[in-house]
């Protein structure tokens, strides 16, 4: 189920939130594991066993762990997770890579022919990180199944995020399971919802439409090839920013504080930074479960290429996603060489450059790796003169977008707790949300649903 | 508001029940309203099955306009058309994909009641399924042979072939319970889902617009020859500043006259003939290109187990026609693209092993032959010719 469906804002939505509040606080633990599972298990029933797996296994296997702290034992505990992640994102591309053939495609044939569950990767990090801390010793295993399998498959982070960690959210669970009077933040909860839906309908799948008319393949104009790639790194932030703020605002709706995933990415000053505030809660789990196991800055240039090169390869199963996360190694590996005169650089020049650089790198998510050289190559063509399919209204609706992005900061409009005039009217939030709800037909899936 | 980068939503400390009383009762105030607005709206939209157009009274000259027209509005064209009119010898049932089939193509093309093309929009087999039940039970299928398109796997990553995609007017949805539509949870689901389209229906933009300021079937009629000098049209009708505006925003003010439709690039590759085919010359397709979609694995659309549903759904189509006392044909046409291993295309290949003795037309071999494409995934005339032979060569055309 997608949150840009009437069927959710309408039906789901609603049932799920007033059952929540007028059910004694006992059940509500088990009301958000049932709604989360229909609405997990509404996008196909195969991914919901598998997703249910893997909750019962890391449920299970963390009392295992617990008991006995040995390297061995987390190997077991995160083992089925990674397992099934593997089988249904990755086989296919190693198969692929290794040139496999009919004979094996067709043993292989119930793993290749299941659509790749969505959340996938988001939910198995969960309980990977889950099962790691509490072999640290940072947690006890949870002893109550509804609690943990609320923490995994809560519906309004389940599908792309933010990736939570136990210990942020256990006590929530257990304040929504014990406390009957809640008082949830509804002004903000609603406002996020409603931004979130108009940012998605108006920025991302405009944008995405008018790219969807776009093929590297034809003779592209190198106008036409700096518009796909301008336009992309809009489309795919305001795709993931507006997921994460409804998420958040879901959340609120139910009592629940999830973390933030975006801090205004494109003002980042340097890739470094832009890692600080982009994806926020895959980057900090990828710091504290993977760079910082592997020795952090002890082994500096190794350990962040190994780091990028898994940010690539968690995006996605493709040549394409390990070039861009290793493009963004090298990112941060150049800023990291260069920082002392980087940083002397005049500030808007250093997020202009930030900006680019990240921007010219997210087309490998849009393509194979062919493509993008062919789209790069057309782009500074300087004898390219083939006609520009994109026009001046195009590059006006960009411009616009690209002016709300840089100079429309989140703490005047977003998270301001001082209500402003017009901006936190409920006229205007129910007029954003009424206008997301009109224009439903440009509705595009949400791009971290593959992921 | 931010602490440790968790979002605190109750804000205990301050937090003015009053103020969120006041604000959750004024937003679900407006949003009721302007739900309320869009509906009433929506109530007034016309349907084609009311106010049927003959497309066999057409001449070749004119051609019916559906630009604006919302999704149900297109399709009651179709349906209004078969189930008020004589059925023709041959009929091709499908989507998108069969757009550009004329009867051209078919050696008695000429006579206008031999071949009508019933697809519109991307019905999928549950939905032609629906559909072909429907007409069988009123007496209007085709009176010959009735060929079945079904969608390329490969086409659209297996899209458009299962599921229904809310095209069919919601009273022929499982109508017929003898076509397979008997299972309590199954009619249950379609239901909410019959309901969902009509709530998209009633909440889209366009649709609203039209309900607001509505417009008359018959002015979407239009003789193309009286396009070749509209000056006194303009002169009489519209302000010079009228004709600058966009055009959602300048048709609803101009006056009720087909006149207003004759910019080809902009209306005509939406209008209908009158063997219900787009013409292909109105649109701007550039050339094919080869493997278009990627066929993205995380996003394909037929899984393990698709096979027994697509060939349940072959069998009731061809059983329903078949009881009619007319012929069954499907067609699976290629698109443009290199010999790839795709896990849909299996998923299908397993699907037609199971119905060996209905009548199909596999043409996804021809995938190479550049000159059988107008684009990727829409067939040209040169491919509709080799399967009207193919159709011929197994004695299945009339």
């Amino acid at each position: 189920m997608n949150f840009n469906t009437l069927e959710f804002l309408f039906v789901f939505l609603p049932i799920t939130v007033g059952l929540f509040y007028v059910l004694p606080a006992m059940l509500r633990l088990p009301l958000l594991c049932v709604a989360s599972s229909i609405f997990y298990a509404a996008s196909g029933l195969i991914p919901f066993y598998f997703m249910v797996a893997a909750v019962v296994w890391g449920f299970v296997t963390a009392f295992v762990i617990a008991l006995w702290r040995r390297g061995i034992m987390i190997w077991l505990g995160i083992s089925v997770p990674l397992l099934i992640l593997f089988a249904f994102k990755y086989l296919d591309f190693v198969l692929n890579t290794v040139a496999a053939g009919p004979g094996a495609r067709d043993f292989l044939i119930f793993f290749l022919s299941v659509v790749l569950p969505a959340g996938i990767s988001f939910y198995t990090f969960q309980i990977v990180a889950y099962s790691i801390d509490v072999y640290d010793g940072t947690i006890e295993p949870e002893r109550n199944f509804f609690k943990f399998y609320a923490f995994v498959s809560l519906f309004p982070q389940l599908i792309a995020g933010p990736i939570v960690r136990y210990r942020q959210i256990r006590d929530q669970l257990t304040m929504i399971s014990t406390e009957q009077r809640l008082r949830p933040d509804l002004i903000t909860g609603l406002k996020f919802i409603c931004v979130g839906l108009f940012g998605k309908i108006f920025f991302a799948d405009f944008l995405g439409t008018f790219l969807s008319n776009f093929n590297v393949e034809t003779n592209t104009s190198a106008a036409d090839a700096a518009f796909n790639v301008l336009a992309y790194s809009f489309q795919i932030y305001y795709d993931f920013w507006a997921y994460s703020i409804i998420a958040i605002g879901l959340g609120k709706l139910l009592c629940i504080d999830l973390p933030i995933n975006f801090r205004e990415p494109y003002l980042s000053p340097n890739p470094r930074e832009f890692w600080r505030r982009w994806h926020m809660t895959l980057s900090y789990w990828l710091r504290d479960y993977a760079y910082l196991r592997l020795g952090g800055n002890k082994v500096y240039v190794r350990n962040i290429l190994i780091v990028f090169l898994l940010v690539g390869l968690w995006h996605g199963a493709g040549w394409n996603f390990v070039a861009w996360g290793g493009y963004h190694g090298i990112l941060v590996l150049t800023y990291h060489a260069s920082r002392k005169h980087w940083d002397r650089l005049p500030h808007a020049l250093q997020v202009g450059t930030t900006f680019t650089l990240v921007t010219l790198g997210w087309p490998l998510f849009q393509m194979g790796f062919e493509g993008y050289v062919s789209l790069i190559v057309q782009m500074f063509s300087l004898e390219n003169l083939t006609p520009s399919v994109f026009g001046a209204k195009h590059w006006l609706y960009v411009a616009l977008v690209a002016a709300f992005t840089f100079l429309a900061r989140e703490k005047w409009w977003l998270y301001n707790e001082i209500r402003r005039p017009v901006l936190d009217w409920p006229v205007t939030h129910a007029g954003l949300a009424m206008m997301a709800i009109l224009f439903l037909e440009y509705r595009m899936t949400f791009i971290y649903f593959r992921f | 508001m931010t602490q440790n980068g968790i979002v605190h939503c109750s804000a205990p400390t301050n937090y003015d029940g009053r103020r969120q009383r006041r604000y959750t009762a004024a937003f679900f105030a407006t949003l009721l309203g302007l739900l309320t607005i869009c509906v009433i709206a929506t109530q007034r939209l016309y349907y084609f099955r009311e106010t049927p157009i003959d497309f066999y009274a057409l001449n070749e000259d004119t051609i019916v306009i559906s630009h604006g027209l919302t999704r149900k509005q297109r399709a009651s064209l179709k349906v209004g058309f078969a189930e008020n009119f004589a059925p023709p010898q041959v009929g091709l049932f499908g989507n998108h994909q069969f757009k550009y089939l004329t009867r051209n193509v078919f050696p008695k093309g000429s006579d206008k009641r031999y071949f009508f093309n019933f697809w519109y929009a991307n019905l999928a087999l549950p939905e032609l399924r629906d559909y072909i039940a429907h007409l069988a039970s009123i007496d209007k299928l085709p009176t010959r042979l009735v060929i079945v398109q079904i969608t390329t796997p490969n086409n659209d990553n297996g899209s458009y072939i299962l599921g229904y995609n809310g095209e069919l007017p919601s009273d022929l949805v499982m109508a017929d319970a003898s076509a397979g539509g008997t299972d309590l949870i199954g009619r249950l689901g379609h239901l909410f889902s019959e309901w969902a389209n009509e709530l998209y229906t009633s909440f889209r933009y366009s649709s609203v617009l039209v309900g607001i300021v509505g417009s008359r079937p018959e002015e979407r009629m239009l003789e193309r020859h009286a396009c070749a000098d509209t000056s006194d049209f303009q002169k009489a009708a519209a302000h010079p500043i009228l004709l600058k505006l966009p055009v959602m925003v300048r048709l609803p003010l101009l006056p009720a006259d087909p006149r207003k439709y004759c910019d080809p690039s902009v209306f005509w590759s939406f209008a209908l003939q009158a063997d219900g085919s787009y013409d292909v010359k109105y649109h701007n397709l550039g050339r094919p290109i080869r493997n278009e979609n990627q066929l993205d694995p995380g996003r394909r659309q037929l899984k393990f187990g698709d096979d027994r549903r697509i060939a349940a759904l072959m069998r009731q189509i061809a059983d329903v026609v078949q009881a009619a006392g007319r012929q069954v044909a499907f067609v699976v046409p290629p698109v443009y693209e290199t010999d790839r291993f795709s896990s849909v295309d299996r998923v299908f290949d397993e699907a037609l092993a199971l119905v060996p003795d209905i009548p199909v037309l596999d043409h996804r071999r021809h995938r190479d032959k550049k000159g059988f494409f107008v684009n990727y995934d829409h067939p040209s005339e040169a491919y509709f010719r080799f399967m009207v032979e193919d159709l011929a060569a197994r004695a299945l055309l009339p």
